[in-house]
């Protein structure tokens, strides 16, 4: 995450409020924001030369009144015919601005439209009438999703949601007639908190890892007293059914790449049964990557989890029933998330919709298979386990490796693994969609993708490597590696297709700079220790192209494309 | 009728939601007497709007009592009801009494 967001506010109505609630928030990220003059929303966002796209923020948030934005909307409120193509015309217009001010911003977030509850219009027949006002407003923000829905750098914020949040005081007139605010201070909050969420997940800091507690948590009683069969879950039954349907909730998690663990209290083999043969339990014992069900310390046993999937504790959350064991894993591992939590599970499914720690701009395929991906390392790591030795262990593997430029259709995931990626990453870039393509379009300059495949499963899209050339030296820039596929030399059969491609390129000579961050250490050790390159001083690692680099011959590459 | 104890109560909690938008060395004290609004005062013309809502949100939510703040000596600037917590209160108290609304 970048130390401070540079924002810039684009609105046609007092937004001090928004800002003093971003900048105010003592969490991070820290902001600096710029706040454009009044009313001046479309010229501004026309203006390419205009002095506050100079800074090129991080974020530009757009929160305009639909009678301000659409001109004609007015005359709709005033019970005037308007053609709905008329509307639209308008509203491409305002979109057209946007897409064309979002090559100046690394992300634009924009805030739909609404109508305060009072405006009745038609009343009854408004959403059947033509000219209906909450007609017009579905239809103009569904233009709008509609058509920003393939940009990349381009998010929709839902401001319904904040005003249904704070009820009947989310429209002030007070506050509009008085300092021309639309809305309750409560509203601005909710902006603010969504903002940020929106702004962590563009920057790949949203959690990855959700390990739950079992007794009261995930199922109703407790599995060693009473028994799989006297369990709480499903049924005729509201607690019952608060369960179901909070384990339905993590499901979707699960189904959109959330992982999930397990860390109880618990006879191992008791809550496994229990979670094998319950027959209403919605979560299998296949959702899960990984368990520590014993006797010991939670933190301790989270420790452990987060160690062998290859997560640092601030990719996880911690549900758990019991406030002192939420406590005692809040202050062993402080960088973990642990949600204070209703006390009664009638409120847990409502809880867990609600955290916005797992928000994503984008959901990979790699996402949506990701549990399989760590049930499939586990198999590999038992195999590891009773293999003689590394070689004979990839070999049975029978592991192959896709390199592909990067191109239109690897984009979005080759983002997100540079966005996400913490521990093997050289630079640690964060870099939108729309700037690695860019980046790339520079003469000297290549990034390749790295598919992972072996016989047992598809590990997608997980490394990526980028090089810069010019003259006889070439640079790499990026060399990233899901955590999810350390340890089988994958990171030497990357470099050796980067080295065969810079000697394509002329380059003599191939250096790396490793940036260090709180979590990359894994690439140093990398780069010290099996990369073959000569270290020299200020973390600086080359390559003389002289000699060929030792491809590892038990990973076969292919090229695509 | 609300005590004085009561009204001084809302108009703190209003107070302390105003200062979640106000910076670490701007937010508002909980002083009773320490300046509010007015030449001495440390609240500039937005926050004070934004006060007079909450407060009168509050007042009506913990109090039962539906009360305005907005006249327009306040928007003009010449109303001294807002200079500290202490004379907001009395304000409010005065709106609320037997002569009041």
């Amino acid at each position: 995450m970048n130390p401070t967001v540079r924002g810039l506010i684009l609105s046609d109505f007092t937004v001090d409020t928004l800002k003093a609630f971003l900048v105010n928030d003592p969490q991070a990220p820290a902001w600096n924001i710029d706040i454009a003059p009044y009313g001046q929303v479309l010229p501004i966002l026309n203006n390419p030369g205009d002095p506050l796209w100079a800074a090129h923020p991080d974020v530009t948030i757009i929160w305009t009144q639909i009678t301000h934005a659409i001109p004609s909307f007015r005359k709709l409120l005033s019970f005037e015919a308007v053609d709905p193509a008329q509307l639209l015309k308008e509203c491409d217009t305002f979109i057209d601005a946007i897409i064309n001010a979002s090559t100046h911003s690394r992300f634009v977030l924009l805030a739909s439209w609404t109508l305060p509850p009072y405006l009745r219009g038609y009343g009854p027949g408004d959403l059947k009438n033509p000219q209906g006002w909450q007609r017009a407003l579905l239809t103009l923000n569904n233009h709008l999703a509609g058509r920003l829905s393939e940009n990349p750098n381009i998010f929709i914020l839902n401001t319904a949601t904040w005003t249904q949040s704070i009820g009947a005081n989310a429209f002030n007139p007070k506050l509009w007639y008085l300092s021309k605010t639309p809305f309750d201070p409560g509203v601005f909050k909710l902006a603010a908190q969504d903002i940020k969420a929106t702004m962590l997940a563009c920057w790949g800091t949203s959690r990855k890892l959700l390990i739950v507690d079992l007794d009261d948590t995930l199922w109703g009683g407790t599995v060693g007293e009473n028994g799989w069969q006297d369990l709480k879950i499903g049924g005729h039954d509201a607690i019952g059914e608060a369960y179901s349907d909070f384990q339905q909730g993590l499901k979707g998690l699960k189904n959109r790449g959330i992982i999930l663990g397990i860390v109880s209290k618990n006879e191992s083999a008791t809550a496994l049964e229990a979670i094998n043969k319950h027959p209403e339990m919605i979560l299998k014992r296949t959702d899960f990557a990984g368990w520590r069900i014993n006797w010991d310390d939670k933190a301790a046993n989270i420790t452990a989890l987060l160690s062998e999937l290859n997560l640092g504790a601030d990719a996880a959350v911690f549900i758990d029933n019991d406030p002192a064991e939420r406590d005692r894993v809040r202050r062993a591992l402080p960088e973990i998330l642990v949600p204070d939590w209703p006390d009664h599970c009638l409120l847990f499914p409502k809880a867990l919709s609600s955290l916005s720690c797992f928000d994503t701009v984008r959901i990979s395929a790699e996402d949506r298979a990701r549990t399989g991906m760590y049930a499939a390392e586990q198999q590999r790591r038992e195999g590891r386990a009773q293999a003689q030795d590394i070689g004979q262990w990839l070999r049975s593997l029978d592991i192959n490796v896709t390199a592909e430029l990067l191109n239109a259709a690897n984009l979005p995931r080759a983002a997100q693994l540079l966005n996400k990626t913490n521990q093997m990453n050289l630079s640690t870039r964060r870099l939108s969609e729309q700037e690695l393509l860019a980046w790339t379009e520079t003469p000297g300059r290549r990034l390749w993708t790295f598919r992972v495949k072996d016989n047992l499963g598809d590990s997608g899209l997980a490394g990526i490597i980028s090089l810069e050339v010019d003259g006889k030296t070439a640079r790499i820039i990026d060399l990233v590696l899901s955590c999810r596929v350390f340890g089988r030399l994958l990171e030497n059969a990357m470099m050796a297709v980067l080295i065969e491609q810079a000697v394509k390129q002329g380059a003599a000579t191939v250096k790396a700079h490793y940036i260090p961050t709180e979590k990359n250490k894994p690439c140093l050790d990398f780069l010290r220790e099996r990369s073959g390159f000569q270290a020299a001083a200020g973390h600086i690692f080359t390559w003389d192209t002289a000699k060929a680099y030792p491809r590892p011959d038990m990973i076969k590459v292919a090229y695509e494309g | 009728m609300p005590d004085r104890d009561q009204i001084t109560v809302a108009i703190k909690a209003a107070i302390s939601d105003i200062n979640e938008t106000l910076p670490r060395d701007r937010k508002i004290s909980a002083d009773e007497n320490a300046p509010l609004y007015g030449p001495a005062g440390v609240i500039d013309s937005l926050t004070l709007t934004l006060l007079i809502v909450a407060v009168e949100q509050k007042v009506e939510q913990q109090l039962h009592r539906s009360v305005s703040l907005v006249d327009v000596s306040l928007v003009s600037g010449s109303d001294n009801s807002f200079q500290t917590i202490a004379s907001l209160a009395d304000h409010i108290q005065s709106l609320t009494g037997p002569d009041g609304r």
